[in-house]
C-alpha cells in the first residue's frame, strides 16, 4: 500500500495510447483522397478535383457530410450490436498500432511478442464484422461476414507460416528488434537476408522474396481489400457487412479499414523492408545531432508504408475480385504449401 | 492500492460478469459476445500476470479462431434469438454440487502452496526458454497433442470428402 496510483505515469500512458490517432484520422482522410486520384489516373478519368485545390478537402467533406447524417437504424435490426460491432472493429484495428515500430524512440508497447500480437488483435477486427453483418438482419450483411470469416480463419495460416519463418531466422518476435537487426543500409533489409548471417544470406533472399510476397498476399486478405474483398463486394453484396450502416458508424468502418492497410504494411515493413531505418545512414548520425534520428525514423517508416498502402490501391484498380473457391484455392492450395516449403528450407539452411 | 491491482479486480469483474451473461443469455449471439468480452479479459489477466505468450496465444487462438467459429455456427442456425434453456431444479443442484468442488479444488490448491506465489512485478518469461522447455521437459505432451491435432485435420479431410461424393 506504499505506491498509490501515480496519476502522471497514468497520462503518460494514455499519451502514449493517443498518438496514433493522431496520425490514423489525417492518414485515413488522404488515403481515400489518393485512393480516388489513383484510381482516377489508372482508369484515365480526372477524380475530384472540385473542392478545394485539385479536391484536396473531398474526403474532409464526405467526412463532414456523413457526420452531420442521420443515424439510421434498421427495423429488425439488432440495436446493441448495431451499435457495438464497429466499436469493436476500431478496437481491433487500433490495438495493432500498439506493436507498430515507429521509431527506435516511440513504439506503443515494446512488448517482446509484437509480431504475434498484431496478428492476433486482427481477430477483433473480423468479429466485429461478424457482429456487424449479423445485427444488421440483412441477408447480404450475413453473407459478408460469413465471407469475411472464412476469409481470416484461413490466411491466418499463411501469416504464420511466414512469421515462424523469419522467427526462425532472427529469433525474435519484437518488431523494434527486428527492425534494429535491419541495420541503416539497404543490405542489411529483411529483404536482402538479414544482417550478420554470412553465406547464408545469399541462399535465403530468393525464399526471403517469396515469403514477403506471401505476407503481403495473406495480410491483404486479412484486411479484406481487393482482390480479396468478397466481403463487401459491391456487385454481389450491395456493400456486404456494412450495407446498413450510414453515418458516424459507418465512417468508424471506413476508419478502420485506412488504419488496417496502413497496420498491415507496417508489418510488412517491420518484416521485410528495414522497418523504420533509413536505407543509408542518417543525416542526423552525420550532422552530430542526435536528436534528428528519430524523426528522419519516422519517416522513413512512413514513407515505407505509404508506399505498399499506395500498391494496395494500384492493385484494387487494376485486379478483378476473386471467386469465393478461388480465394480458397489460393490458400490452401498455394500459399500454404509453398510458405510451409520456404519454413523447411530456412530451418534447414539456419542449422547448416 | 496499485495499478496492478486495480487492473486485475477491473479484469476479474469483467470476466466474472460476461462470464455469467455468457451462461444465462438465451441470445445465442449476446452469448457470443459476451465470450469476447470474457476471452479478451482472460488475455489481460495473462498480460498482467506476466504471462504474454499465452495472452497472445489466448487472443490468436480463442478470439480469432474457436469464437469466430461459434460465431459462424451460430450464424448458420435458425434458432437464435430465444433459445429454450433448462432451468429445472436438478439441472441447478449438479452445477452447483460441480461448481462448489471445482471451487474447493481450486481454493485448497492455491492455497496449499504458498511458495508457489509470485510478486506482482514478474519479468515475462523469455520465449526462448519456453520453446526450450516444450521441446525437452514437455516433449511427451507436446508431441501427443501434434499427433491429436493430426488425426483431427485428417478426420476433417475425410468428413469433407464423403459429403463431396
Amino acid at each position: 500500500m506504499t505506491t498509490i496510483f501515480n496519476v502522471w505515469d497514468f497520462l503518460l500512458i494514455l499519451l502514449y495510447a493517443i498518438i496514433p490517432l493522431a496520425y490514423i484520422i489525417p492518414f485515413a482522410l488522404m488515403a481515400v483522397y489518393a485512393e480516388r486520384k489513383i484510381s482516377a489516373w489508372i482508369q484515365n478519368r480526372v477524380g475530384p478535383n472540385r473542392t478545394g485545390p485539385i479536391g484536396l478537402f473531398q474526403t474532409t467533406a464526405d467526412i463532414l457530410k456523413l457526420m452531420q447524417k442521420e443515424d439510421i437504424v434498421a427495423n429488425g435490426a439488432d440495436k446493441k450490436l448495431f451499435l457495438l460491432a464497429p466499436i469493436v472493429v476500431f478496437i481491433g484495428s487500433y490495438a495493432a498500432y500498439a506493436a507498430l515500430p515507429f521509431t527506435s524512440v516511440y513504439i506503443g508497447t515494446n512488448i517482446n511478442l509484437g509480431v504475434l500480437y498484431m496478428v492476433a488483435i486482427s481477430g477483433f477486427v473480423v468479429a466485429g464484422i461478424i457482429f456487424a453483418g449479423w445485427a444488421s438482419d440483412n441477408k447480404y450483411s450475413i453473407m459478408g461476414s460469413l465471407r469475411s470469416a472464412a476469409q481470416l480463419v484461413s490466411y491466418e495460416i499463411p501469416t504464420l507460416f511466414v512469421i515462424i519463418s523469419i522467427f526462425a531466422i532472427t529469433q525474435q518476435f519484437n518488431l523494434r528488434e527486428l527492425s534494429e537487426m535491419q541495420t541503416s543500409n539497404i543490405l542489411n533489409w529483411g529483404i536482402f537476408g538479414f544482417d550478420g548471417l554470412g553465406y547464408k544470406r545469399i541462399l535465403l533472399i530468393p525464399v526471403l522474396f517469396v515469403l514477403m510476397i506471401i505476407l503481403f498476399i495473406s495480410t491483404l486478405a486479412e484486411v479484406n481489400r481487393t482482390p480479396f474483398d468478397l466481403p463487401e463486394a459491391e456487385s454481389e453484396l450491395v456493400a456486404g457487412f456494412h450495407t446498413e450502416y450510414s453515418g458516424m458508424k459507418f465512417a468508424l468502418f471506413f476508419l478502420s479499414e485506412y488504419a488496417n492497410m496502413f497496420a498491415v504494411s507496417g508489418l510488412v515493413t517491420a518484416f521485410f523492408l528495414g522497418g523504420y531505418q533509413s536505407p543509408f545512414g542518417y543525416l542526423g548520425n552525420l550532422l552530430g545531432l542526435s536528436w534528428l534520428v528519430p524523426i528522419e525514423q519516422v519517416l522513413w517508416f512512413l514513407t515505407k508504408g505509404i508506399l505498399l498502402v499506395c500498391v494496395q490501391i494500384w492493385m484494387r484498380w487494376s485486379l478483378p475480385r476473386l471467386r469465393m473457391d478461388q480465394l480458397m484455392r489460393v490458400c490452401w492450395k498455394y500459399l500454404i504449401p509453398i510458405g510451409f516449403v520456404c519454413f523447411i528450407y530456412i530451418t534447414i539452411v539456419m542449422y547448416l | 492500492m496499485e495499478l496492478f491491482d486495480l487492473f486485475f479486480y477491473l479484469f476479474a469483474s469483467v470476466i466474472v460478469i460476461s462470464g455469467a451473461v455468457t451462461v444465462l443469455n438465451k441470445n445465442l449471439i449476446y452469448a457470443a459476445f459476451a465470450l469476447l468480452i470474457l476471452l479478451s479479459s482472460v488475455a489481460a489477466m495473462f498480460f498482467i500476470l506476466g504471462a504474454e505468450f499465452l495472452a497472445m496465444v489466448q487472443i490468436l487462438i480463442y478470439v480469432g479462431g474457436v469464437l469466430i467459429l461459434i460465431v459462424f455456427g451460430i450464424m448458420l442456425t435458425g434458432q437464435v434469438k430465444s433459445v429454450p434453456m433448462r432451468e429445472n431444479f436438478v439441472y441447478l443442484l449438479i452445477a452447483a454440487v460441480f461448481t462448489g468442488l471445482l471451487c474447493g479444488l481450486l481454493v485448497t490448491g492455491i492455497t496449499a502452496r504458498p511458495d508457489m506465489t509470485l510478486s506482482a512485478d514478474i519479468a515475462s518469461t523469455p520465449i526462448k526458454m519456453l520453446g526450450n522447455l516444450l521441446i525437452s521437459k514437455y516433449y511427451l505432451i507436446f508431441g501427443m497433442l501434434g499427433v491429436l491435432l493430426l488425426v483431427i485435420l485428417i478426420a476433417a479431410a475425410g468428413m469433407a470428402r464423403n459429403n463431396k461424393e
